[in-house]
């Protein structure tokens, strides 16, 4: 008996090793990775658990007091935090439904030009708002969008409406971020999609005509599934985004009266650390974020594994 | 798209309608850029009474010379130059070389290494223990520790691998039976067929250290390896006190420090212009990608 | 083959990023012992230079040895290129070396925090957050040395610039300033024009005559562009018609002192609900600025300045360097387009005020690591705050960028033309302790003219700088208290939210006090006992 266990065992180990052995150059792939990872991404972390002390800078870790989850409670034990972490969620389901899609659509459409120069200058235009920075695209929104010298509210004014003051009114700030969100990100974000639309295979479309198909059918049965890969793994990603806002535009949108809908996650945050900066208080908020962040893709991961057998894992 | 066939009714009005469209998101697209530019070439009293739109009125060339004069802005260019090219080619062959053995590879440990590349999107060590951390391997003050830590972002990575999985794998399988190893199968074959896939992965890499501020100030010391951003950023600074407390320079100035908003858009245009040349470039990979990615069954 | 080449380039590849890296370090190694070798050049032929011109002060050198301390701050343009000869000069005369380490400004305090965090601590730090520091525990207190050695550095502070200087956490002093000693700076403003279009002549004081120019301004085509609605006869936020109230504030978080001399919050005065009522009427009439919440204050004012320069705004509350920008940018499509500067605003009960500009800011500490040279940092910092150090940074060099006329110091040409062009030279070099005096301040104001060589709009900026003098106020600084830095983010956005929307009328007077009673148990009770403890003991 032993001896064909250990017979069985021995044949188990040659077999892993033939195993190992075949895919030594996968190995000797990942091996710059593997290292890279460990040195710049993996041994800086083993600093998060300043989270749970009160880390002084001088001190290092060792010499700072260990204070448990009382970083976490500080910024738990705000009497607003529900209301904030909902606004935090509602602009980011918001931003799903609205600035995802976007360049989904922008990139369909713009498949169907057969004017390949337009669709080119297009494509480069469509992607300049990227370049501008956060804070020069507030102060365009601001200048646009103001009651005295802005210029949406001059063709309101000239076709005998009121004018609004959208930025002093909470209830213009979700859409101004929104709009704004997907006039940034349209063109750039399309870029993924264009190149994953490249890659559908001609034949596809040859065959679909073969068999009828209109060009709308072709969209839906060919070009879409074609991209539909990248889709499922960038709202896979995205959705764990879901408690982080980008912190500069809210901030820079944000005044006395909309702070009731525009108090977000991160500019509440930011806000704590004006006067003192606090590194083990970002760090706490970091981790409390990523372990959300953590449930929700592996929630979305099952699911989209479920009905559509693309995964991130 | 090559396949010709004749166009139904509906289908004319979708094209003049996806036209029409397409021109009036142009227009939303340019407009503001066209607007930063004009202001640039502004006089300041046109500028501060809001009158530039479309055209600059008081042609002058005052913010570009105001910016050219800082004898920093050469080297600066040239060290973002460096960094972007070396960034990019590092990042895509290090991505590469991550995404793979993530689509292809059936080895022991790949869930592993999966997962240890997918957890850095969400956890990170921050901003100071990367820093000691950088300080150990010797890499402040070096232009190359702003490549190295964006070598391979696991955002690109997934994208990356995503792209390697819509790709057959009997391709693979065929030049293995001849007795191509890895390398070979991903030079050689899965490669050249993403060329779209890595256009777009060199266009991130391009652009995020063409863009990139926050690290270029932490981890730099010395004014002639600071990049683009960072002295554009620095001659623009106190125009923008939106972000900042009052500094002192506000104080003392009465606010006549404050630079020319043509200075600030002169910014603007310096540092987008570069990226808008190469965009065309990489766009023909997009549609050549369809040619050879157009691979017989 | 294939398999060795790019085994072969792989190995190439890392053999290749290492090598480079370390070149790239042993680079700035060499970079910077060159840089030393020309600055000590720089230094020598700097210092023959100042033998030849003046006989110097050899003998009462500061230091017998030269003393070397390293210094960090945070830069902005416009600034000395390459080297900064005030700085040479500077550390010629006390020969001293300091190695100044610059950096821009935007996230300097996370500059300084790996600064820190690395073990590589300069000895002094310039333009961090000072509680912070306490905080961290890295740098000391200067109480006594400056007692012992910075005699000149406190001969030129007042008795009312110590709470300025104080922190509220132990009372203690931690830094050492720059002093801008000079008090105008905001000013009141209306457009003399369109007072003559809608025919009113006296220049308003009292609360009514205010309000019956808003009036006029609102109902009348006040800017002649035909159309009559878009003026806007107040531009700016709220808090800048604090001050006629007689609530001294000089900022949206508003600590103020009550009647009984205590360290309080504005809401608490008796003052407030009467400036709130007012404003909602004010409001309500369409007197303020639709955009009052989103318009910036009066310090950081942006956005006041582009409606003003729009031709939109009849009157605004806003540095007075406004008045002169402002009439030049209206000139060049009306001429008589004028925005003078005023005395402040009359309130209903007769009050009226303008804060006058901070007399501190700045910080320069010390750290923890070094103790042992604190004493002799001082002693570095009192030359700059003796007679001849002012004059050095506020004038530069003898003959260089200054002349002795009438035994006075006077900018040349082209230092007096613009702060920018002193700035470069590194005269008033801002990070970096020292004081300015109002003297050279007027001198780069009025660019070295005389009132009446002046251009019509720079007066009107000299005038505006003046009108209010007899009613600029010192507003009190805020106290960074434990309590203040836990529960600020809390507590003052929401402040500020609750103000808007009374004056707005989303809710009445006394809601809003209802709601500012709900603050105090979580929080603004303890901000208000703390900021007060720590008055009453630094006073």
């Amino acid at each position: 008996m032993q001896v064909i266990n250990m017979k069985k065992e021995g044949q188990n180990i040659r077999k892993i090793a033939t195993k190992i052995w075949a895919d030594r150059y996968m190995y000797l792939m990942i091996l710059p990775v593997v290292i890279y990872y460990i040195l710049f991404k993996y041994w800086p972390m083993a600093w998060l658990r300043i989270a749970f002390y009160d880390f002084k800078i001088l001190k290092g870790i060792e010499g700072s007091k260990f204070v448990g989850l009382e970083n976490f409670k500080t910024f738990l034990n705000n009497p607003d935090f529900f209301q904030i972490i909902w606004n935090t969620l509602y602009l980011n389901i918001l931003s799903i439904i609205f600035v995802f899609t976007a360049p989904i659509l922008f990139a369909l459409l713009l498949n169907e030009i057969s004017n390949s120069k337009f669709k080119r200058v297009v494509q480069t235009i469509s992607y300049l708002p990227h370049f501008l920075s956060t804070v020069v695209v507030v102060s365009m929104i601001a200048t646009f969008l103001s009651p005295s010298i802005g210029t949406l509210n001059a063709i309101l004014k000239s076709l005998g409406l009121e004018t609004v003051h959208f930025l002093g009114n909470p209830k213009y700030f979700r859409p101004i971020m929104i709009i704004s969100g997907i006039w940034q990100g349209m063109g750039w974000n399309s870029i993924i999609y264009l190149s994953a639309l490249s890659g559908i295979n001609t034949e596809l479309y040859e065959s679909a005509v073969i068999d009828g198909a209109g060009r709308f059918q072709q969209v839906l049965y060919v070009t879409l599934p074609g991209i539909a890969n990248t889709i499922v793994i960038m709202l896979i990603l995205q959705i764990g985004n879901l408690l982080s806002v980008g912190f500069e535009k809210v901030y820079l949108l944000q005044n006395a009266q909309n702070i009731k809908v525009s108090e977000v996650l991160s500019t509440y945050v930011y806000k704590m650390g004006i006067v003192n900066s606090n590194y083990s208080l970002g760090t706490a908020v970091g981790l409390f974020n990523a372990v959300i962040s953590l449930i929700l893709v592996l929630l979305a991961n099952k699911l989209s594994r479920k009905y559509s057998e693309i995964s991130l894992i | 798209m090559s396949i010709k066939n004749k166009k139904s009714k509906g289908e004319k009005i979708f094209d003049i309608f996806n036209i029409i469209m397409m021109c009036l998101l142009s227009m939303a697209f340019i407009y503001p850029v066209l607007n930063v530019f004009s202001i640039s070439l502004s006089g300041s009293s046109p500028i501060l009474r809001g009158e530039i739109s479309f055209f600059p009125k008081q042609l002058t060339f005052e913010g570009y010379r105001d910016i050219f004069e800082n004898k920093y802005i050469w080297m600066s260019y040239r060290n973002t130059i460096f960094v972007a090219a070396i960034g990019c080619a590092v990042g895509l062959l290090m991505t590469s070389f991550a995404a793979y053995p993530m689509a292809f590879g059936n080895f022991y440990g790949k869930k592993l290494f999966t997962y240890m590349i997918l957890f850095t999107l969400w956890f990170s060590g921050g901003m100071i223990p990367t820093y000691l951390v950088m300080r150990r391997l010797k890499l402040i003050n070096s232009l190359w520790v702003l490549i190295l830590l964006s070598a391979a972002p696991a955002y690109y990575v997934i994208v990356l691998r995503s792209f390697f999985d819509n790709m057959p794998k009997s391709l693979i399988e065929s030049a293995k039976l001849d007795g191509a190893n890895d390398f070979v199968c991903m030079f050689k074959i899965v490669l050249p067929i993403a060329k779209p896939a890595l256009a777009t992965l060199a266009l991130w890499f391009v652009v995020s250290h063409w863009n990139n501020f926050m690290a270029p100030l932490i981890y730099l010391n010395d004014r002639e390896k600071y990049t683009l951003q960072v002295i554009l950023n620095d001659i623009v600074l106190q125009a923008s006190g939106l972000m900042y407390e009052i500094t002192d320079a506000v104080q003392t100035g009465d606010g006549t420090m404050v630079i020319p908003q043509q200075v600030q858009n002169a910014v603007i245009v310096v540092a987008m212009l570069p990226m808008l040349v190469i965009y065309p470039f990489l766009q023909k990979y997009f549609v050549k990608g369809v040619m050879i990615g157009a691979v017989k069954g | 083959m294939n398999k060795r080449l790019i085994c072969l380039f792989l190995a190439v590849f890392m053999m290749l990023s290492l090598f480079v890296g370390c070149a790239a370090n042993e680079d700035t190694s060499t970079d910077k012992a060159t840089d030393q070798v020309s600055s000590s050049e720089q230094d020598e032929s700097n210092g023959s230079n100042g033998e030849d011109s003046s006989q110097d002060e050899e003998s009462d050198i500061l230091f017998k040895e030269t003393f070397k301390f390293s210094y960090m701050g945070s830069i902005w343009e416009p600034h000395p290129q390459d080297g900064n000869p005030i700085f040479d000069e500077l550390m010629r005369r006390t020969n001293t070396e300091i190695d100044f380490r610059f950096y821009p400004s935007a996230n300097y305090q996370d500059k300084v925090a790996v600064t820190l965090a690395s073990g590589d601590i300069p000895d002094v730090i310039y333009g961090a957050s000072v509680p912070w520091l306490i905080d961290q525990g890295a740098i000391i207190p200067l109480d006594e040395l400056l007692e012992e050695h910075g005699q000149n550095i406190l001969a030129n502070l007042t008795e009312e610039d110590y709470p300025y200087l104080r922190q509220a956490i132990d009372g203690k002093i931690y830094s050492l300033p720059f002093i801008l000693d000079f008090k105008p700076a905001y000013a009141m403003q209306i457009r003399k024009d369109w007072l003559d279009n809608v025919g009113i002549d006296k220049i308003p004081e009292t609360w009514e005559e205010w309000k019956t120019v808003w009036r006029a301004f609102r109902d009348q085509d006040a800017n002649g562009d035909g159309d009559k609605t878009n003026e806007i006869p107040y531009a700016g936020d709220v808090y800048s018609l604090l001050p006629a109230f007689g609530i001294n504030v000089a900022d949206r978080i508003g600590f103020v002192e009550d009647a009984d001399g205590n360290y309080t919050l504005m809401y608490e005065l008796p003052e407030f609900r009467k400036f709130l009522e007012e404003m909602r009427a004010l409001y309500k009439e369409g007197l303020l600025d639709k955009e009052f919440a989103t318009r910036g204050t009066f310090v950081n004012s942006q956005e006041l300045e582009k409606v003003a320069q729009a031709n939109l705004a009849g009157s605004m509350m806003t540095w007075a360097a406004n008045t002169r920008t402002t009439t030049e940018v209206l000139r060049e499509i009306d001429p008589n387009a004028t925005l003078i500067g005023v005395k402040p605003i009359q309130g209903p009960d007769g009050k009226r005020g303008i804060p006058a500009r901070r007399r501190l800011s700045g910080s320069a500490t010390i750290t923890v690591a070094a103790e042992e040279k604190a004493e002799n940092i001082v002693k570095f910092f009192n030359y700059v705050f003796s007679e001849e150090g002012i004059r050095l940074m506020s004038y530069g060099i003898e003959g260089e960028h200054h002349e002795i006329e009438d035994s006075k110091p006077v900018l040349k040409a082209p230092y007096n033309e613009s702060f920018e062009a002193a700035r470069k030279v590194g005269i008033n070099f801002t990070p970096f302790p020292h004081l300015f005096t109002e003297d050279a301040y007027m001198q780069l104001t009025i660019q070295g003219k005389t009132y009446e060589e002046l251009s019509e709009p720079m007066q009107l900026f000299y005038d505006a700088l003046y009108v209010g003098e007899e009613y600029f106020f010192t507003p009190l600084p805020v106290l960074n208290t434990e309590a203040y830095t836990e529960k600020q983010a809390q507590i003052f956005p929401n402040l500020e939210s609750l103000v808007a929307q009374c004056v707005t009328g989303d809710i009445t007077v006394d809601e809003f006090y209802n709601q500012y009673e709900k603050l105090k148990p979580i929080g603004l009770q303890d901000i208000l006992d703390q900021g007060n403890e720590a008055w009453q003991s630094m006073k």
